[in-house]
This record gives structure tokens, sequence and C-alpha cells, in this order.
């Protein structure tokens, strides 16, 4: 689904995502977990589904034509409610661009496919200057 | 949170040692995560941007945070989890990660300071986790 602009930002979504056990066991391993037989979905791993093709899409339109590149600056997870391995959810990407300091707020809401909150995860990236010997991707 | 015995504040968690982490690593973690940025994995584009060695992705460690507070408090939920990435913790260094509890009540569940450093000592991450038992979750 391509980005809808919306005022000084854009929407993204919702995006059908899920909760795939052989993802969350794999990303359990890698930060860490050293039971990765227990069924739980980690906090961060909605980052997972960040990573989304329409939401980097979205990002790059709001940096196209400026020698910048986004920079992680923060990240947050909100929980209303735990998220269950197996489960799919309904994603919504909202991507906002600040003027001071710049920045791209990315602010992402998921729900049960009922429509109940399960989470509010914000992403900031700070946009800087591309460094000299950093070739622009094309 | 009846039932529980609430850490008191101030409480510091043991420190929390990982990595270092090597190429095979990163690429495991950007592999899992889907984080495609190749400044941690290429080690020529590191040094065009003047590191010497690709840094660890900071997702990688503030979710690293999780397992810690799982083994310190299963009885608790992690509901709130936020992380500041402030420098960078290259391929290679170890890392440690400190969590410290800043307010505890029954009303509110349990603010933890977090930290993560590597070799520099000096913070790389530093974040705020809240644990409740699931029932308190609210917005």
């Amino acid at each position: 689904m391509a980005a809808e602009p919306e005022g000084a930002g854009a929407r993204i979504g919702p995006l059908r995502v899920c909760a795939d056990e052989e993802r969350v066991t794999r990303y359990r391993r890698e930060i860490g977990f050293s039971d990765t037989l227990e069924k739980i979905v980690p906090v961060a791993f909605p980052a997972v589904w960040l990573t989304a093709e329409e939401i980097d899409a979205a990002i790059r339109d709001f940096l196209a034509g400026e020698d910048v590149v986004p920079v992680h600056e923060s990240q947050s997870f909100h929980y209303f409610a735990p998220l269950r391995v197996g489960e799919s959810y309904d994603l919504t990407v909202s991507v906002r661009r600040e003027a001071e300091p710049p920045r791209l707020s990315v602010n992402a809401s998921l729900s049960t496919l009922a429509g109940e909150p399960r989470l509010r995860a914000e992403t900031l990236l700070r946009i800087v200057p591309r460094p000299a010997s950093l070739e622009p991707v094309p | 949170m009846s039932g529980a015995r609430l850490p008191a504040v101030g409480e510091r968690l043991p420190d929390w040692r990982i990595g270092p982490f090597d190429a095979a690593a990163l690429e495991a973690y950007a592999a899992a995560s889907g984080d495609a940025n190749r400044l941690h994995l290429d080690d020529d584009l590191a040094r065009a941007i003047g590191f010497p060695a690709p840094p660890v992705h900071g997702m990688k460690l503030l979710a690293a945070f999780e397992p810690l507070l799982c083994a310190w408090r299963r009885d608790l939920f992690l509901a709130r989890l936020s992380g500041k990435f402030v420098q960078p913790v290259l391929r290679g260094e170890p890392v440690t990660l400190s969590a410290r509890v800043l307010r505890s009540s029954p009303e509110e569940g349990v603010f933890l300071r977090l930290l993560a450093y590597g070799e520099a000592r000096a913070p790389a991450i530093v974040g705020e986790a809240l644990m409740t038992p699931p029932r308190k979750i609210r917005s």
C-alpha cells in the first residue's frame, strides 16, 4: 500500500502483519534469549515489521532530493497488552517531518484484527548531512 | 501489584555482559530483523563514515535488555521499553547492560533506567523500561 500524503506527513497502512513463530524464535535468539522454546513475542519484535518496504519507501520519499541520511536516534515501545505468537495484527504507521531538530518521526500503532490496541511505537530518525565520503544511494 | 514484592528504589540489577559481536552475529541479526542497513555489515562503508569497524545495530542492543529484565523478574511484564542511541558500539566490542530502579509503586509499576555501554564506558544507549503485572497495563 502506498503512502498517502497527509499534510506534512504520510500515513501507511493498515498493513497486515503476523508474529510468525519461526521469525519470533529467530529474533529471540538474536537478542540473547537463551531459551528460544518459550513462545513469547519479544517487546522489540515489531521492529521487524517497521522494516517493511512501504515504510522504507515513505522515508525515502521524505528525503528525496536532499543530500542527507537518516540516523536512528531513539526508539520506544509502549504496550497495552502482550502480543501472541502466531497471531496477526494491523499495523498503521504515520511519518512526519520535524524541523528543529531536523528529523523524521515514525509513529506506529498495532491493533488486533478486532481493533483492540496492542502497541504504540515511536521511531525518531535524525536527519544529518550525508558524509562527503558516502556515495548517494541510487 | 498484590502478592509481588516490589523492588526498592535504587536497586541495581547485576550487570549483564553481552558480545563481543562478530561479523557473523551482525549478519544474523540483520537477517532476523530485516534491518538491511549495510553500515552494520560493510567495513569499507563504516570506514568511509569514520568508524574503524561497523557499528552494532542499536536495536539489537536495546532489545537485549529484555532477557536481562525477564531474568530479573519473570513475574512482571515489560510494558514499555525505550532508548536513545547516544553513540555506537563497534563490532568486536564487549557490551555491558545495566539497569537501576528509579520508581517502584503498586500503582505505577516499576520504572527502570537502562544503560548500555561498550569499551569506552560512555553510554551507548540511555533508556527506560516499565514493568508491571499484565493487568496493570494501560495507556
